[in-house]
Parts: C-alpha cells; structure tokens; sequence
C-alpha cells in the first residue's frame, strides 16, 4: 500500500470517527449492552475507536518510515 | 502519629523528589533562550510522550474526569473523544512547523504565523488572548492541588497552604531549569499517574461492587440516563447532542493549539520523535478509563463527597486503604496538577515575551531569560489569587479558554497550507472569531444563550473566523510567491 493510500485511509478513519463520536452518528452506538470488558457497549465503541485510531497512526507512520528508507 | 500526618509526609517525599529532579535536569544546562525555551531542540521520544500525555492527564482529567463521570456520567466520555482527532493532524503540521523553526529560530507558534503574515498587531494579539486563556487553566492546576491536599489531610492543611507549597517547588524548578525541567518532571510524574491510574481505577470497583461489570450493571439497574449519551449537565438535567458534540469538535481543533503542546514541536529532537508522539498519543485516552471508573464507583456509594471534584481523594479516602498507600495516590494527583501547571505557566512566561514584548524592544539574551523568569512568577502568582478566591467556576473558563485557544488554528493552516492567505485576512479572521467566541460566551454567561443548538462558543468563531479569513484574504493583495512559497511548499 502506498503512503498516498495509507494518509487517505487515516483522514477516512478520522472522518469516521468524528462521525461515529459526534451526533448523529453517536445516536446508532449509544446502546449500553451488551457489555465488554465489563464496560458498557457505548463506553467500549470509543475504546475501540480510539485504539482503531493508534492503529491507522502506527499504519502511516510505519508507511512513511519504509518510504523515506527506500 | 495520625493518618492525617502519614499522609502528608508521603506527600513532602514526593514534592522533595520531583524538586530534586527539576533542579538536577538544568544542572548543565546552557543560559541560552533556546535552551530555557526550546530545551535545544534535543527532547527525546520518552520524554516527548510524557510531555504531550501530561496534557491529558491534567487536573482537570484527574480531579474534573471523575467529577464528571460521577456527576454527569457518559457526558465525561467527550473527554475520550477528542485526543484521537486532535492529535492526528499534528502527525504533518508538527514536523513541518518544526523544520520552520529549525531554519528561522522560531520558538513560540506566534513566532511562526506572524513569519509567515508579518505584524506586530497579530502577535500582540496572540500572545494576549493566549495569556487571558492560559491563567484559567493554571488556575485549574494549581486549585487541583490544594483540593487533593487539603482533603486528604482532613483540612489539616488548607487549600491555599496546599496550592502555594505545591506550586512554589513547580516555579523553583521552571525558573532553574526552563523546559527541561518540565520535560524530566513531566517523565516521572508520567509514570506514577499512569500506575495510580490504573490501580485505584481496577481496586475500587473491585473491592465495593465485586468488579468493574458489576459496578455498570448496577448503575444501569439504579441511574440508566447516566450511562447514556450526551449524558447530563451539571445541573442533573440531560445535555443536549449540540452541546457534546461541539465540546468534542473544539476540544480536538484546541488540543495542539494549546502553546505549551505546540511548542514542543520546536523541542523534538527529530521528525521523527515527533510523529512517534503523535502515533502513542492515543495510549494516554485509553489510560484515562480507569480514571472516570474512579468516578463511577462513586455514584452508588452511600456516601457523599462535598462536590464532584472531590470525588477522587473521597474515595481514596473511603477505600479503607493504608495511609501510605493513600499518600501515593495522592501524590498521583499532584503529578497530573503539576506536569501541566509547569509546562503552562513556563509557556505564559515565554509567550508574553517573546511575542507580547521582544516585537517592540530589542533584547539581549540574558535580559530575555530574565524577563521570562519574571513572568513566570508573575503569572504563577495571579493564578494563585484566582485559585484561592471562591469565584466563577473554573471548567466554565477552562471551556472558554478551549474557545480563545482554538482560534489559532486558522492562522497555522493558512500560514502552513494557503499561499493566498494574506496578513489582513488573518488578522480580520482571528479578530472576528475571537470577538465571536467571546460574545456568546459572555451572554451566555449573564444568562442569555442566544448560541444556536447549544453549540459550544468557540465553534461559533471558528465558522466566522474561517470565512472572514477566505474573504478578506481573497479580497487584499496576495504575499509575494518566494516568501508564501517558504512556508507553503511540500517541505518547506
């Protein structure tokens, strides 16, 4: 995957997360079961997107690594 | 001896130690300004991370996050929300402001916008609005700390004893030793938050529900409306969508606006110090959950604490723990007041002067130290008269303050992405947003709300902000290509 398409699929992600945290999109993940890790259902889906988010950051910054060694 | 006692030696030890770490890091230092601002532009990965975590893990997180989870439940999860989307655009504008201030000495980001769009008017502006946002925010800090001591030692020791002793050691180490102080501090009182964080957040739900899935179903069976979103206001009634979501949207745009973050990108030894911040930056969100269950544990509990923000020494207070646990937890606390009331009050200093003061007056190196070493004592001791007076609540000017602060985002993308944005452009945008915020802020706050869907004030500005911004700079003459052109260009 190119650093082009990798910096494309992080701003997506970004958009979708503030999409997914903000209204209206937060309404469709406001349900509190069922729980995981003993955290409510909305509670988790932040959890998992903010780790979503180190993930798609870990993902550019490799990316770019192996660009700048090439 | 009593517990109360016990406490406060722990809590002496802990001061002593990270006084004797904020003298010893500026030992060997060099007197130059660089250093005592930009700490040579030699931080490392580790200390970088503790230097940006600390910003999460402030008092307002550590005291005001399970306040809020207890008081006003998943309205506290917008604290969650933010960082990710804040952080992220940092990952490009960090290493390009960087080598900006790599090759023209930059060291304040007033300093890069008003090179980029010339005026002595914009980085007065600046550095006053960034002033009149930052004495809040140490004010929060420094209230932190009296609030953790005086609870803890059953007002043995009182709020103002607490914040003034707490905050003499922080201005002793900034003065001494600049930004490297705040970096090594920063690193120890990382480590120990991180460890109280978790510990007290897992052992509380444990011990008083039988686990952290108990402790939820049980809310959920007693107060389900706390555990939904947007969750409530202060007052107990729910807050509205427009509210939550604007808080996040500000507080993302705001994050990296803050001096004291952005600045560090003129302390990062590398590009790539920097952008490995960037991509760890979340870890610190995810360490903040065991923070707000500190919160939760304490909405079922028969007991109260006198206000929210005590909810966390009340409970460490009420677990039934050794008094010398308790000091270390306490001691966590001060590590999140302190790790961000240094790196604030050192960047006030700096800010008002090398852009309130060094555009108009030439000075010598050593007269800039000083003077910076003075106003972090002035602006240390102005917050401490704020911290020690009951007066307006302090998260309403801590919100107001994300509104001042986020209006410096505009005038860094235009200067590091728009080549035809135009100095008047960015002082007409900054102005009117400004003004904006702060117009329905103050009617909001005398009790007129006239912002449309509870949309937070600084939100408000930045949508006039950016469009005042396009159209005047569309309307005046574009900067010449060559000098648009340094600051704009793929690596400039």
């Amino acid at each position: 995957m190119s650093v082009r398409a990798v910096r494309w699929a992080v701003v997506v992600y970004m958009v979708l997360f503030l999409f997914a945290t903000t209204w209206p999109g937060a309404s469709f993940f406001n349900d509190l079961t069922p729980f995981f890790l003993g955290l409510p259902f909305n509670l988790f889906f932040i959890a998992m997107l903010i780790s979503g988010g180190l993930c798609v950051l870990v993902a550019l910054y490799v990316s770019e690594q192996r660009m700048d060694t090439d | 001896m009593e517990r109360w006692q016990v406490i406060a030696i722990i809590i002496a030890l802990y001061l002593c130690v990270t006084l004797a770490i904020g003298l010893v890091s500026g030992r060997n230092a060099s007197k130059s300004v660089q250093r005592y601002v930009a700490g040579d532009r030699d931080f490392g990965l580790l200390v970088m991370y503790f230097v940006l975590g600390a910003s999460v893990f402030s008092a307002f997180a550590f005291l005001g996050g399970p306040g809020w989870a207890y008081s006003r439940g998943a309205a506290a999860f917008y604290i969650l929300s933010y960082g990710v989307l804040g952080i992220a655009p940092y990952f490009f504008i960090g290493p390009k402001a960087a080598a900006l201030g790599r090759r023209n000495g930059y060291v304040t980001q007033a300093q890069l916008i008003c090179g980029r769009f010339p005026s002595k008017t914009l980085s007065t502006l600046i550095a006053t609005l960034t002033l009149l946002a930052f004495i809040p925010y140490v004010t929060l800090q420094m209230r932190g700390a009296g609030v953790v001591i005086e609870a803890v030692t059953e007002g043995n020791i009182p709020l103002w004893v607490g914040s003034a002793v707490a905050y003499g050691i922080v201005t002793i180490y900034v003065l001494f030793s600049g930004v490297t102080a705040v970096g090594l501090t920063n690193t120890f009182q990382g480590l120990f938050m991180l460890t109280i964080a978790w510990s007290l957040g897992l052992y509380l739900p444990i011990s008083l529900y039988g686990g952290v899935g108990d402790m939820f179903s049980q809310i959920m069976a007693e107060r389900p409306e706390l555990l939904s979103l947007p969750g409530l206001t202060a007052t107990g009634e729910p807050w509205s969508w427009g509210g939550y979501s604007s808080a996040i949207i500000v507080s993302a745009v705001g994050l990296m606006m803050w001096p004291h973050l952005f600045m560090k990108a003129f302390t990062a030894r590398s590009d790539k110090t920097l952008k490995q911040t960037v991509v760890l930056f979340p870890t610190f969100q995810l360490f903040l959950i065991p923070v707000f269950l500190i919160g939760f544990a304490g909405v079922l509990y028969p007991e109260r604490p006198p206000s929210s923000d005590f909810i966390l020494p009340f409970m460490i207070l009420n677990a039934d723990l050794p008094a010398i646990v308790v000091g270390l937890f306490c001691a966590g606390a001060l590590s999140a007041s302190m790790s961000t009331g240094d790196s604030l009050m050192h960047a006030a200093a700096s800010v008002t002067v090398e852009d309130g003061i060094r555009p108009f007056k030439s000075l010598t190196d050593t007269q800039q130290r000083r003077l910076i070493q003075v106003f972090v004592v002035v602006v240390g001791a102005v917050a401490y008269g704020f911290a020690v007076t009951e007066g307006v609540s302090l998260v309403v000017l801590l919100l107001t303050s994300y509104g001042i602060i986020c209006q410096l985002a505009p005038p860094i993308v235009a200067a590091l992405y728009w080549s035809r944005a135009t100095t008047t452009g960015v002082i007409a945008g900054f102005t009117t947003g400004s003004i904006t915020a702060a117009f329905f802020f103050l009617t909001g706050y005398f009790g007129t709300n006239l912002r449309p869907f509870d949309l937070h004030e600084g939100l408000l500005g930045l949508i006039v902000h950016v469009v005042v911004l396009v159209a005047v700079s569309l309307l005046t003459k574009a900067q010449d290509g060559e000098h648009s052109a340094a600051f704009v260009g793929p690596r400039s």
